[in-house]
């Protein structure tokens, strides 16, 4: 295997796929970057048995092949060589690369013993916009949460509709939903990604312009001409969800998002580990109280404006699950919606074309 | 030769082969779904295993399976659902991962919940769904529904309190719920109130904190009905267990009706007051048992039909067969299928059930280690795993201990001087002792029994 690049190619391709890396796994070849030299291109992988990542870039092939590295270690030599063009070759179980006045010679292992990268057998293919699909995620994947113990939340959950992608995380105490206008899909189909692949796919694809996304039954796939990353998908049946989003409200009040946060920061101070801060609307007055104590330390009580109608109505809230939601809404009003103390609120931006959140009050006695 | 251990034989021949991390790397989670006909189908975890079995170690496996099973011609690979490993809890149990928990049960009952269906919980705290008409009876649990229907029937004279015993997942939870809403849907104004025995203990605390005790109380004697549901979780917790003493008998006395379960009978229960114990006596103490295969495919019907999918007769026989101790687990079944049918459009023929199912029902077993034996008897009594393990000798603690020994000994067929280097470098000889003790005692000791059976019931219900 014998190839020549441009530093920055290489460098960038690798540390797109460095990341998915796991310190501690059992196989020592899963630490390495599986280089593959074809005509006119290489391409670097990697995989946690998980998440698979394909990276490539243009090169001069001088002659193909493959061979596997240690990503640490590549990774970390091609960030302190400042040549622009750098050969790579390898030589019996050592990867050799020439950059200006540097040469390295990395130990590496057999590509034959590194794992296969399943290809997907496509049943659903779509492409999408990419800005708003990444930042539709973004504002739903902290919801979601790592653990085992209800599985199928543990993943965003996608419906393809027609004009439409729905999308949905929850951790059972509160929930977000993105609806994108999309073009219409061949078919209709839904997935859950897992919560570590929709994170990688965010932090990879950001900046993309469009990306191409495949699904089978138990994987997908996204890419774009550079990147591929394919995960498995959580098998399971997601909830219908829909049925927690509140259809009507008695009071709906509009309130400016920033002066919001801050007075919620301001009540957590004084909430102690329940993160509970009372929030008493008063439309008619046109005012907000919020307010929070805590026998140890002390109480507080602030006051903001708003808008909006109906009858007055006091909710006990964890703040947390509010800074969290409003930190994702980009419009500067924000609409509140609810029924009273015990019924779930609706959190949206004003404009409403970004998330919404629905979040469970605490339930006060 | 069953496929357990035609695939055991095989991974006992690649063991020896293959370093132990590609071993694991590639062998952990698989299992034989299927043997027919000459072909054998392999269920692997996920696609890196599939690819990499199939294209790097078909020869030797299917070498390997030839061998045992002369007749096999070719193997395929399958993916079976994903099925992570239960999540290992620490032992020692950091401050914060403390907190966290403390603050997450404070709003657990306040979840979204169960998203499955709307949900409609109401006044009372009690879930809608949970109905007397959505319960299906059985021999197992004929006597608590009686008991449940005539306490709902005339709430505070029949049978008062009614104590519902029973393993998990086996309807407790909706016997009691359905009483409370049959009670509300005749008096829509009687004071119901559905409670997790830990929920009232957080909020006894939360009530003492804010010295709003007297609120507490009045809050509670004002029920008409009073559900408390997992009382177990009351054992060991004595200020909580004396303001529910004083509230029983002030219901009581006042004719209320009080409605309680708990995961073993009461005279099992460690940690409670001997006062209390006898009151939870004192009116009718019905069990709830594992449903008979007829019932179980009686609820995996109701379920489906709950859910709008229509499944063949034979894939239902197939779930309840395979499934026998939990309903839960049914549902769990049942929700591997529906999100089949979501996906697909299209009912699964038995053969696709089986496949679906695959991971969930020839699950590999996991291995019971010590670490799960001591916490599995540190939970069930309510003392810390140190205590396990350190010098004291407590009376409290000296039993519990013992029956880990017992545990060990019995479970994992430890040696008695490593039981004794686990348990804090004790004595050979005090292991023996202790094990001796438990096990002449497990003869004539009713209670001891029941605990030990519990204590394994729970052991195994986390492996899966």
């Amino acid at each position: 295997m014998k190839f020549s690049c441009i530093r920055s190619y290489f460098l960038n391709a690798a540390s797109s796929v460095e990341r998915i890396i796991e310190k501690n796994s059992t196989l020592p070849i899963l630490q390495n970057i599986f280089i593959k030299v074809e005509k006119g291109k290489t391409t670097l992988s990697t995989t946690n048995l998980e998440i698979g990542i394909h990276a490539s870039f243009q090169s001069k092939a001088d002659e193909e092949g493959s061979f596997t590295v240690p990503a640490k270690t590549l990774l970390n030599f091609l960030m302190y060589v400042d040549t622009e063009k750098i050969t790579v070759h390898t030589k019996g179980t050592n990867l050799i690369i020439n950059a200006g006045s540097h040469k390295a010679d990395i130990k590496g292992l057999d590509a034959t013993n590194f794992p296969i990268i399943p290809e997907i057998t496509e049943s659903f293919s779509t492409s999408l916009p990419a800005e708003e699909f990444f930042s539709a995620l973004s504002s739903l994947t902290f919801l979601s949460s790592m653990g085992d113990l209800r599985p199928e939340l543990a993943g965003v959950f996608c419906s393809f509709e027609k004009n439409q992608l729905r999308m949905a995380a929850t951790d059972s105490f509160r929930l977000g939903e993105f609806i994108l206008k999309i073009p219409t899909p061949k078919k209709e189909t839904t997935c859950i990604i897992p919560t570590r692949t929709v994170n990688e796919i965010i932090r990879l694809f950001t900046g993309a312009e469009a990306v191409t996304l495949k699904l089978s039954a138990n994987q997908i796939l996204i890419k774009t001409q550079e990147k591929e990353l394919i995960s498995r998908l959580i098998e399971e049946k997601y909830p219908d969800y829909t049925a927690v989003i509140p259809t009507s409200s008695t009071t709906r009040t509009y309130l400016k998002r920033e002066e919001f946060m801050q007075a919620l920061r301001a009540a957590s101070v004084f909430s102690g580990k329940t993160r509970e801060v009372k929030i008493n609307i008063f439309p008619e007055e046109k005012k907000y109280i919020i307010e929070s104590r805590n026998a140890d330390i002390g109480e507080h009580k602030s006051e903001i404006s708003c808008d909006g109608n109906g009858k007055n109505v006091t909710v006990s809230v964890n703040y947390q699950y509010f800074l969290d939601a409003l930190g994702k809404i980009s419009d500067e009003m924000i609409s509140f919606e609810n029924n009273n103390e015990t019924d779930p609120i609706l959190l949206k931006g004003l404009a409403g074309a970004g998330p919404r959140y629905i979040i469970m009050p605490l339930r006060s006695y | 030769m069953t496929n357990e251990d035609l695939w055991q034989t095989v991974l006992g021949e690649m063991e020896l082969t293959l370093s132990r991390a590609n071993f694991v790397t590639w062998f952990k989670n698989t299992s034989i779904s299927a043997h027919e006909s000459g072909a054998v189908i392999v269920s692997v975890p996920n696609g890196f295993t599939q690819e990499w079995l199939e294209n790097k170690y078909n020869k030797f496996i299917l070498k390997s399976l030839r061998k045992t099973s002369p007749d096999v011609k070719e193997v395929k690979y399958v993916i079976g659902s994903y099925s992570p490993p239960p999540r290992r809890e620490h032992l020692d149990v950091s401050p914060e991962t403390q907190m966290d928990k403390e603050s997450f049960a404070y709003d657990d009952q306040l979840s979204v919940g169960e998203l499955e269906q709307p949900v409609l919980v109401n006044k009372a705290n009690l879930n809608t769904r949970y109905t007397f008409s959505s319960f299906i009876v059985g021999s197992s649990n004929e006597l608590a529904n009686a008991a449940s229907l005539a306490v709902a029937g005339s709430p505070g004279t029949v049978y008062n309190p009614l104590l519902i015993y029973g393993g998990v997942g086996l309807g407790k939870t909706h016997l009691m719920q359905a009483v409370g809403n049959e009670i509300l849907a005749k008096r829509p104004g009687a004071q119901v109130k559905y409670i997790a025995a830990e929920r009232f203990t957080t909020e006894l605390i939360n009530s003492l904190q804010d010295k709003r005790i007297e609120e507490f109380k009045q809050r509670y004697r004002a029920c008409d009905v009073l559900i408390i549901d997992d009382i177990q979780f009351l054992s060991g917790k004595e200020k909580t267990q004396e303001e529910f003493f004083h509230t029983f008998n002030h219901l009581f006395a006042n004719n209320k009706q009080i409605i309680l379960s708990s995961d073993r009978p009461p005279k099992a229960i460690g940690g409670i007051e001997e006062r209390l114990r006898s009151r939870f006596e004192g009116g009718m103490v019905a069990d709830v048992g594992i449903p008979e295969l007829e019932m179980r495919v009686a609820i995996l019907k109701k379920k489906s039909e709950e859910r709008n999918i229509a499944l063949p007769d034979d894939v239902l026989m197939y779930i309840s067969t395979k499934i026998q101790k939990n309903i839960r687990e049914l549902e769990g079944a049942l929700n591997k299928i529906a999100a089949y049918v979501q996906h697909t459009k299209t009912v699964p023929s038995l053969k696709i059930a089986e496949k679906i199912l695959s991971s969930l029902i020839n699950q590999p077993k996991r291995m019971i280690l010590v670490r799960d034996i001591m916490k599995a008897v540190s939970d069930f009594y309510d003392i810390g795993l140190d205590e396990i393990v350190n010098q004291c000798r407590r009376k409290e603690v000296v039993r519990p201990r013992q029956i880990t020994m017992y545990l060990l000994r019995e479970e994992l067929q430890s040696s008695y001087p490593a039981i004794g280097a686990k348990l804090g470098n004790r004595d050979h000889t005090t292991v023996m002792y202790g094990c001796e003790k438990i096990t002449k005692e497990l003869e004539n000791n009713l209670t001891l029994q029941e605990e030990v059976r519990l204590i394994r019931e729970r052991l195994y219900a986390n492996m899966g």
